[in-house]
């Protein structure tokens, strides 16, 4: 123990005795300080949902489409917008909401939009091509409620009541509330640098969005890239440095079996991210809770995420490392692998659909289909975090509203047993390697 | 694996090839040594005779091809052999991060030894190598001889029972060289034993009790001073008168060998006896003996005679 205690110690002192470290510590500051002055106001609702109405005709992608095809054009009034729960008769989930009065001033726009939805949304995924448009029934009122309903719903609002105008026409009362304020679209507005940025309306965005997409850059970007090639070029030199003639001497003359002290040395690096990445994602977390005042303990996860990560490739640098016992080289290769393995992880499924037909020699097929089992899937670890962040700040379903498709399916049982082995087969070789070499 | 005896320090039968093939090279050739409790034993040997190997076998950073090592009867491949043991490597190199306090700390911690790790203890032990203002500054802006003696420190940090010093005067100036000499001597009479790598024949001759000369991963001489640089049945003697040459030719029909040296002569003898009748010859002929004396060579003579030796017999 008191071993273990000395060497994470000493890792630490190691890391920190390098300049570049600091250099990326002042420069990673600057992102979460400037989280930590956003600031947001909430719009008064006639306001949004004035906005939002606007927006009606802006349908989503379907699964499996790229972009919606022409925008109908949108010919809607809005005759009012009152508090619900007055005057008119409203079911207990909306008392407390917003009614909107809407009229669509063109008559047969609201089936052209149901029709054009029906065809984006839920024929979208059809083989079949949609049968010519003088050929399909015309919309139902309940498709027509049933549109505005899932239009409101996309908006943030997760009660939404519709129902046609006692004037008849083409005109509707809205009757919508929601439980999640964050996710209302064009709610808020926000502003940089402590309010003193101008303020910058949200338009089609909520809260969370904003944050949901924040957090994630915060964390693909930065933790996922910017830390980790830092991290891995910091801790590159550990184990080479300890290797260097002259001072493994002085540590291998101690009690202390190779195998401990390379897995300790491992540990150190570990121990050194730990700390570095804590700083970072907590920080940001912080700022964020703080100035948003929505607290969402599932971006945590991503300190555990790049920890694992860094876990992965820094059984790589250890190898290397060892074998090398050149910091640059360890680095190199440990930033080689993890390129590669990003590569071959995503492109693996797309590849082998692409060589499909061609008349591909088997080998080929088959080293693509060794390389993806073998390689670690780090991708797959850092879509965990997405994965986390996105079911904790959306609502049930908002994931797939606000994107438009599903988050990528994993086999995580394949895919951690495989990085998982991979990383134990890194460092038992380094292991062996290190306690049969003559020093 | 443990062996019987209460040797400190036991090699027994080590050869060490490095590499294979073409590249071979074979540092140790079937060296057996014995270094008892309480003694400083010197290892005296030319650049590459495999003193290094030879103490980094002791300590499991090499592994024999053949042969065993002990420390204190446990086999050196357990890591628990160290315990007792403080090793100044040559060439070492601390890392450039560290204070010296920083280090010693580091390696007391590894050493495993509780009480080591105290500061004010550490902080004595930077004073008693003159390092104490020292203590807190980088390694980076260390002189060389700061850092031999902070690695003399470093391998006193946990009190060991044994120490294995390979070239601990390397880079040292005279001046640090006689304070190291004073510290092994106060080392030995508090009941440390200790091997001494040194390719420094003055070195080896003012402390060690015991010296064994290596050459070509041979252990080719060994025993202590005294026996090493007596020469077997050679004698000198001071005479009053001094004897003139027909004296001294006469005297060389009685033994094997007769010479001046000095004011003196000096004389070889064929049998361990062969002495008295030398005296006997001279006293017969009215020869004062003033002083009479084995005659010693100095320990530089052994290792030149050793390596010349050890060349012939290779030829
Ligand atoms: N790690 C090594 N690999 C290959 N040869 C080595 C290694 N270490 C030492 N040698 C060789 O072994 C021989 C003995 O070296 P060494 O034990 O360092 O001698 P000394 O300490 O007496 O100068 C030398 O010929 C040296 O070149
Ligand atoms: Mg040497």
């Amino acid at each position: 123990m008191r071993q273990f205690l000395a060497v994470m110690a000493d890792s630490l002192r190691e890391a920190r005795a390098r300049k570049e470290l600091w250099l990326v510590l002042l420069l990673a500051s600057l992102p979460i300080l400037l989280c930590a002055s956003i600031s947001f106001r909430r719009e008064p609702m006639e306001k949004t949902l004035e906005s939002l109405a606007g927006k009606i005709n802006r349908l989503p992608r379907g699964p499996g489409r790229r972009g919606g095809g022409p925008r109908l054009d949108l010919h809607v009034a809005i005759k009012g917008i009152e508090p619900a729960g007055r005057g008119e008769e409203w079911p207990p989930e909306i008392r407390g909401g917003h009614v909107l009065d809407l009229a669509f001033t063109e008559p047969g726009q609201l089936a052209q939009l149901v029709d054009r939805f029906r065809d984006l949304v839920l024929g979208g995924g059809r083989a079949a091509p949609p049968a010519a448009p003088e050929t399909r029934p015309p919309p139902t009122e309940t498709e027509k409620d049933d549109f505005l309903k899932e239009r409101f719903t996309t908006f943030g609002f997760n009660r939404v009541c519709v129902r046609p105008h006692p004037a008849g026409g083409e005109r509707y009362l809205v009757g919508v509330r929601s439980d999640y304020v964050h996710e209302i679209r064009g709610a808020h507005s926000f502003s940089l640098l402590f309010g003193l940025f101008p303020e910058i309306p949200l338009l089609n965005v909520s809260v969370a969005e904003f944050t949901l997409r924040l957090e994630r850059g915060l964390f693909e970007v930065f933790a996922g890239i910017v830390v980790m090639a830092v991290a891995l070029l910091a801790t590159s030199g550990f184990v080479p440095n300890l290797l260097q003639k002259g001072t493994l001497d002085l540590v291998l003359a101690r009690p202390i079996g190779r195998t401990r002290l390379l897995l300790y040395k491992y540990a150190g690096g570990l121990w050194f991210v730990a700390v570095f990445t804590t700083y970072l994602i907590l920080g940001a977390w912080l700022a964020l809770g703080l100035r948003i005042g929505y607290w969402n303990p599932w971006f945590l996860l991503s300190i555990g995420t790049v920890i694992a990560t860094f876990a992965v490739l820094y059984s790589v640098s250890v190898l290397a490392g060892v074998v090398t016992r050149s910091a640059g080289l360890a680095g190199m290769i440990a930033l080689g692998v993890w390129g590669l393995s990003g590569l071959i992880v995503n492109l693996h499924q797309q590849l082998r659909l692409m060589l499909y037909g061609a008349e591909l020699p088997q080998w080929l097929l088959s080293t693509l289909d060794v390389s993806y089992t073998v390689l670690p899937k780090t991708t797959h670890l850092a879509l965990l975090s997405t994965y986390a962040l996105s079911h904790s700040y959306l609502s049930p379903g908002m994931y797939t509203r606000t994107f438009g498709r599903e988050l990528e399916h994993v086999d995580w049982t394949f895919s951690l047993g495989t990085t998982a082995a991979f990383t134990a087969v890194m460092l038992a070789l380094a292991v062996w390697r290190f306690r049969r070499t003559d020093y | 694996m443990t062996q019987a005896g209460g040797a400190a320090i036991e090699a027994a039968a080590l050869s060490k090839t490095y590499g294979r093939g073409r590249g071979a090279v074979a540092a140790l050739a079937n060296v057996s040594l014995r270094v008892v409790p309480g003694e400083i034993y010197g290892l005296l040997g030319r650049n590459g005779a495999g003193k290094t190997t030879l103490v980094k076998i002791l300590l499991d950073i090499v592994r024999p091809t053949r042969g065993a090592a002990f420390i204190r009867g446990v086999t050196s491949r357990s890591a628990a052999a160290r315990r007792t043991v403080g090793y100044l490597p040559e060439d070492h190199r601390f890392p450039e991060y560290q204070t010296g306090l920083d280090a010693l700390a580091f390696y007391a911690a590894l050493s495993g030894a509780p009480a080591a790790g105290d500061p004010a203890r550490l902080r004595g032990l930077l004073d008693l190598v003159n390092l104490a203002d020292a203590a807190d500054r980088r390694i980076r802006g260390y002189s060389k001889g700061m850092k031999q003696r902070l690695g003399l420190a470093q391998a006193l940090v946990h009190d060991p029972e044994i120490l294995l010093l390979d070239e601990p005067t390397d880079g040292v100036d005279p001046v640090g060289r006689a304070r190291i000499r004073e510290l092994l001597v106060d080392l030995r009479s508090r009941g440390k034993t200790i091997l001494l790598n040194s390719h420094l024949l003055s070195e080896v001759e003012r402390v060690c009790d015991r010296v064994g000369i290596m050459e070509g991963g041979a252990l080719v001489r060994e025993g202590t001073l005294d026996a090493l640089t007596r020469v077997r049945r050679a004698y000198s003697i001071e005479t009053a008168p001094a004897l003139d040459d027909a004296q001294l030719g006469e005297l060389a029909g009685v033994v094997r060998g007769a010479a001046r040296a000095g004011s003196g002569i000096e004389v070889c003898v064929g049998e361990d006896r062969g002495i008295d009748a030398v005296v006997d010859h001279l006293r017969a002929r009215g020869v004062g003996i003033r002083s009479l004396a084995e005659k010693k060579i100095s320990l530089e003579e052994v290792f030149l005679n050793a390596i010349d030796d050890n060349e012939r017999g290779a030829a």
